[in-house]
């Protein structure tokens, strides 16, 4: 007679420490587990859920200004400074872990409209209406400094003056130029008190301009005459201009493909481009209801965020049409600037209402030290709710939105347009003989063409 | 280059003849700037590409150009036109000869010039044969080679510098220094600068090439990043500062006395170098110091060792000596007498020594005492130092042996069975069946002398004993019987011979003879005799199965017996038929008629479809009427209520007409096609594929597997749960920077989540990042 037993080797089993797990062995014959999808799709949901209910990406605001903030920028050295500049001429640094202001840079007579770091993150540059650059050297952090009374102010350690009003300016990624943008773009050297170069374009004033981080001599600016142009600082004249229907307020390049860059447009929209083929635009990111005013990339490249006249900030994907989050509360007003930190893991938005604004780039993160099992588990719940999204129930959970009342009747105004405009275009198109009425794409709608 | 200040020279001389001009205005620094950088020098050969790059559009005529006004200087126009006619430079020589007179006019000054280097007369004079007037001229001197005739002088047979080179063309060398000359001479030239836009097109045209040049070096590595199914940030990361006891003890720093005298004797070099080379030479360093010292405690503690040792030893041999238990002490003597050897020597005392050994297999096979069950065994197993001492591990491996040996299988008398079998066996391929008949017949003789059984152990309880007796006398009533048929057999000698031989054979015939039962009965009664005779053998299935030949053969007619009635008076009457030798074979139909002949299939289904259909689409309720109420009173057959219930009766009756009409096995006969919907089953299916997949296929081989932990092996979890990207907080990622990636390389996207995650061992999407 056989009688069968259980056998289990002593090895396998012995743990090393009493605090060891014991080890647990599993079947994974999919034939005795008939339910595993059904399961999933429960964790799924219950993830889902889960997410709404840790949603609180309002981190803090920092308070300070006494006008409405113009600009911020960040020090691309150190996570925990940021730089903003308000309408007044007032220019501080924060220190982003206590949301306080560790320095203040008085000197700017009229509004700030622009401020940028150099890479090392010891110069400040900063330009505004009063035809003034001003140079500053950034205070260098220390555990001393800490002390929390102490507001420290400084004096430029440059001061440049030109015939125009200036209305942005950004530094070369890991270079020394930086350039400034008016009434014409200029290229300037840290040490010298004329630009090094300018590029004229047409009668109107160039509203923004960005370094390439992957290429640092490639650099895109915007216009007052609905034009983005993309230099290349070797040479004395733009690479390509493109011609759009509206402003462009701002343009981030994406950290991580140097070759694509995104423009923040009047429209409410904003157009993704490759930088080789500007006839039509890669992706129209849509879904602010007001003209886009600043927009960020977060560097990993993956995603960018806007900051709209429509009092929210969004995080969009750089490959998808629609926001993932949108960000607002009841006293922000509208947001002039907006940036990712260094790390992805924050975004700083700069409103009217004179308050920078930090926010978790991911509502629902859990802060902190997480240990290797709750990452873990965040992990395969993220995993699984990614795999169920496109089941109704959870697609609804997972977009679901409060959105402000303005917006939200704003969208539901435009929808209605568009739909009677759809359907309208459907009408002709279907009186009127074949190939005649062409609908033009939306990636190229708003583009009326690229100068040649 | 050379193509194309050929073409600005000849442009030159044509001038007076093209009237229409067009092409951009070129000045000479941008033509310049173009040609070097498309083509190498003096390539005269592809003319027409350049063209083709130069002039790809038309320009329509500057209003400056096309005189309406007349507000310019006639000569500003004449400046390097292309002609739209300019075709190739062979039109050109041709043209040369042709147009010798004319082609001049546009250089008037140099003409003029070299007019007067060559005659050596003031330039007024020449200057004068621009008014194309017709002047009256006596010359006063005779005509000459320093005397130009008439005709010279009004243009119409003008000395040009190729009438006086021509004679010099034969010469290379020459000549070749005459196109030089010509060249530098139109190199010089300055040209008006293009309009605004055309050089800002241009210039942007340049860099608009470098810029995408620039961008499209990046393309393999964007790609590469954005197929990874992960990408790193936070790989090169982390410098945290110390992070191991190493780490912190390296940068260690004496600070108090004793720790400076640590180190001045752990930093000595003559230490460390002693240590590092041999350890004999640390030895002869220790005992410099204290040799006497540790020698005595290490001779002192063997000593006290010993004599504990010692003292046990006696203290032991005391107690023993002590006890005055004979029976011990007998004991103890034979244990020591029954030794191996002993039972070597005694055959009695062998069997006691098998018996001693029997019953402790017996027990250990009752007690598992040698298989980690002490108290001691556990222990260790539990704190897992048997696998940390080599002697713990080797001390309860002896014990597993010593398990193994006693819990074995003891095959000692089934083998002599076994054995026998073998015997048997092989003879009955030789042997004649008379022989095996005798044998067998011995067999089961002694088998029923052989009675004994063994009285020890477990056949010593009385139940046991019980019941063997009873299965002896059973297996002895058996085996008479057995011998009975055996001598009959015998008896009937050759008759049985060849039923012998067909039973060896292996292959059984069944028919009408009853030659294979008999054959069945006796290979059967011939094996169930070996087994039957061991007596050991407590199987009492073997022993049931040794049931008699008679009643076996019995068993089997009954179950034909049984066979034939289940076959029924169908089969009987077939039987008949065969037996009359005519059979006829029924049609199909009929079988099939007679086969299904009590179900009703095809009404079976129609009710169970209208089953099915009553239920999904479910026949409308009829109304129930109270008596008295609903109708009004007195009754008549179209009351108000009456009819208004009967148009709802309709509408609903109409509606489920359609219902039914609209399914997809309305037409369908024989189908039953469910159209319920699961609503519960609902939520999880999509009706169509989300977006990155365009197949329903992938879609579903994407879902197939779950990845959650207690579906996965704890290896696989990591990757399949893996975000697309990994960071970390407090990181700061710079952006990307240029490295060279090969676009054929091998992307290894074989993995279970498709569109995600590698392992985490390739490096090949990493980014460099950095911690401040």
């Amino acid at each position: 007679m056989r009688i069968k037993t259980i056998s289990r080797s002593v090895d396998e089993f012995t743990r090393e420490r009493s605090q060891d797990l014991q080890r647990v062995f599993h079947n994974f014959d999919p034939s005795l587990r008939p339910m595993e999808k059904a399961v999933e799709y429960q964790r799924a949901l219950t993830a889902a859920k889960l997410e709404k209910i840790f949603a609180r990406p309002f981190v803090g605001a920092m308070d300070g200004h006494r006008d409405g903030i113009s600009c911020m920028a960040k020090n691309p050295n150190y996570l925990k400074g940021i730089f903003s500049a308000s309408m007044d001429g007032d220019i501080r640094l924060w220190d982003i872990a206590t949301r306080r202001t560790v320095c203040q840079f008085p000197g700017h007579l009229g509004a700030v409209r622009g401020l940028t770091v150099s890479t090392d993150g010891n110069v400040l540059v900063s330009c505004g209406t009063d035809c003034n650059v001003r140079l500053w050297s950034v205070p260098r952090p220390s555990l001393e400094d800490s002390d929390l009374s102490s507001e420290k102010s400084t004096e430029p350690s440059a001061v440049y003056t030109c015939k125009n009003a200036l209305l942005a300016v950004d530094h070369q990624f890991e270079g020394d130029l930086f350039a400034t943008a008016g009434a014409q773009l200029d290229i300037w050297n840290h040490n010298r008190s004329q630009p090094v170069q300018s590029f004229t374009s047409g009668s109107h004033s160039v509203i923004s301009v960005r370094f390439n981080p992957g290429e640092p001599d490639i650099l895109a600016t915007s216009s007052g005459d609905n034009h983005i142009s993309i230099y290349d600082i070797r040479m004395s004249s733009a690479a390509r201009k493109i011609l759009m229907r509206t402003k462009t307020n701002s343009i981030a390049w994406n950290p991580m493909e140097p070759m694509n860059f995104t423009a923040a447009n009047e429209d409410g929209n904003c157009y993704s481009f490759d930088g080789r083929k500007n006839e039509e635009a890669k992706c129209v990111h849509k879904d602010h209801v007001s003209a886009v005013m600043d927009i960020d990339f977060s560097p990993t490249g993956r995603e960018f965020v806007t900051g709209s006249y429509d009092r929210s900030v969004r995080i969009f994907p750089y490959n998808g049409g629609h926001s993932r989050e949108i960000y607002h509360t009841k006293r922000m007003q509208r947001v002039f600037c907006v940036k990712y930190s260094s790390d992805a893991t924050y975004v700083i938005s700069g409103s009217d209402d004179t308050n920078l604004r930090l926010w978790k780039a991911k509502a629902s993160e859990q802060l902190g030290v997480i240990l290797p099992r709750e990452q873990k588990k965040h992990e395969y719940n993220e995993a699984v709710k990614n795999r169920y999204k496109h089941l109704p129930e959870i697609k609804r959970i997972v977009r679901h939105r409060h959105l402000p009342k303005p917006i939200y009747k704003a969208k539901a105004e435009s929808r209605a347009m568009n739909d009677a405009k759809r359907r309208k275009d459907d009408r002709r198109k279907a009186h009127s003989a074949p190939g005649t009425v062409v609908t033009e794409s939306h990636r190229t709608r708003r583009i009326i063409k690229e100068v040649e | 280059m050379g193509s194309l200040k050929r073409k600005s020279s000849w442009s030159s001389k044509t001038l007076a003849k093209s009237k229409k001009r067009k092409g951009p205005h070129l000045p000479n620094s941008i033509l310049k700037m173009i040609a070097t950088h498309k083509r190498p020098l003096n390539s005269d050969d592809n003319e027409i590409d350049s063209d083709v790059d130069l002039y790809e559009y038309e320009e329509g005529i500057p209003e400056e150009e096309s005189r309406k006004n007349n507000r310019y200087d006639r000569i500003d126009n004449y400046e390097f036109k292309l002609p739209d006619d300019f075709e190739d430079e062979d039109v050109e020589s041709e043209d040369d000869e042709d147009g010798l007179n004319s082609e001049y006019d546009g250089d008037d000054d140099r003409h003029a010039r070299m007019l007067q280097v060559l005659t050596g007369m003031p330039s007024a004079a020449f200057n004068s044969e621009n008014k194309s007037k017709p002047l009256l001229f006596t010359e006063p001197y005779p005509e000459g080679e320093f005397n130009p005739t008439r005709d010279v002088l009004s243009g119409k047979n003008i000395l040009t510098e190729e009438d006086f080179l021509a004679p010099l063309e034969e010469y290379h060398k020459t000549s070749k220094q005459i196109s030089r000359m010509r060249k530098d001479t139109y190199n010089s030239l300055v040209h008006p600068p293009l309009p605004k836009p055309d050089r800002e097109r241009l210039e942007r045209k340049t860099a608009r090439g470098l810029v995408d040049e620039e961008f499209s070096k990046w393309v393999h590595l964007v790609k590469r990043n954005r197929e990874a199914p992960t990408v790193y940030f936070s790989q090169e990361v982390v410098n945290l500062g110390k992070s191991t006891v190493g780490a912190i003890a390296s940068e260690f720093q004496p600070r108090t006395e004793f720790e400076m005298r640590m180190a001045s004797v752990l930093n000595d070099n003559e230490v460390s170098e002693a240590h590092r080379e041999d350890g004999a030479r640390l030895l002869e360093l220790n005992q410099a110091s204290s040799l006497s010292m540790e020698d005595h405690i290490k001779d002192y503690n063997h000593i006290a060792k010993m004599r504990s040792l010692l003292f046990n030893h006696e203290r032991k041999s005391k107690q023993i000596k002590k006890i005055k238990s004979k029976l011990y002490h007998r004991l103890k003597n034979k244990g020591l007498r029954n030794s191996a050897l002993g039972a070597l020597m005694d055959p009695e005392m062998a069997k006691e020594e098998a018996m001693k050994q029997e019953a402790r297999r017996v027990e250990e096979r009752m007690t598992f005492k040698h298989k980690n069950r002490g108290k001691w065994a556990k222990r260790m197993v539990r704190r897992g130092l048997n696998v940390k001492y080599n002697g713990t591990g080797e001390a309860i491996t002896e014990q597993l042996q010593i398990n193994a040996e006693l819990s074995r299988k003891i095959n000692s008398l089934r083998d002599g069975s076994s054995s026998d079998e073998e015997e048997l066996s092989d003879g009955s391929d030789q042997d004649t069946p008379y022989k095996l008949l005798a044998k067998a017949k011995e067999k089961t003789l002694r088998a029923l002398e052989d009675d004994e059984v063994c009285n020890s152990g477990l056949m010593s309880l009385p139940f046991m004993v019980r019941a063997m007796k009873k299965k002896n006398e059973e297996a002895n009533e058996e085996a008479k019987r057995a011998v009975e048929e055996y001598e009959e057999w015998e008896n009937s000698g050759g008759a049985v011979k060849p039923k012998k031989t067909i039973s060896v054979s292996g292959r059984r015939v069944f028919g009408a003879t009853e030659a294979p039962k008999e054959s069945k009965k006796d290979s059967d009664n011939f094996y169930d005799n070996n087994s039957d005779s061991d007596i050991d053998d407590n199987d009492l299935e073997g022993v049931r199965d040794t049931a008699s030949p008679a009643r076996r053969n019995t068993g089997t007619t009954t179950e034909t017996e049984v066979t034939r009635d289940e076959g029924g008076e169908d089969s009987e009457s077939e039987a008949e038929q065969m037996v009359d030798g005519i059979f006829e074979v029924p049609s199909q139909a009929e079988l099939i008629n007679r086969a299904f002949a009590g179900d009703d299939v095809v009404g079976e289904f129609e009710k169970e479809k209208q089953e099915v259909l009553n239920q999904e689409v479910p026949e409308p309720e009829k109304p129930v009427l109270l008596p008295g109420w609903g109708q009004p009173w007195p009754t008549n057959k179209r009351g108000y209520h009456q009819i208004k219930t009967t148009r709802k009766e309709e509408d609903a009756q109409r509606k489920r007409e359609e219902a039914l009409k609209t399914r997809k096995d309305f037409r369908l006969k024989h189908v039953i096609i469910s159209e319920k919907v699961d609503k519960k089953a609902e939520k999880l299916h999509t009706t169509t594929p989300p977006f990155p997949f365009t197949s329903k296929e992938v879609f579903e081989h994407s879902m197939r597997m779950p990845i959650g932990p207690e579906f996965n092996p704890s290896t696989v979890v990591g990757d399949l749960n893996r975000p697309e990207v990994v960071k970390k907080t407090g990181v700061i990622i710079k952006p990307v920077k240029f490295e060279e990636v090969n676009p054929n390389e091998e992307v290894d996207d074989e993995h279970p989540r498709n569109h995600q995650k590698p392992r985490l061992d390739k490096k090949t999407s990493r980014r460099q990042s950095k911690v401040k």
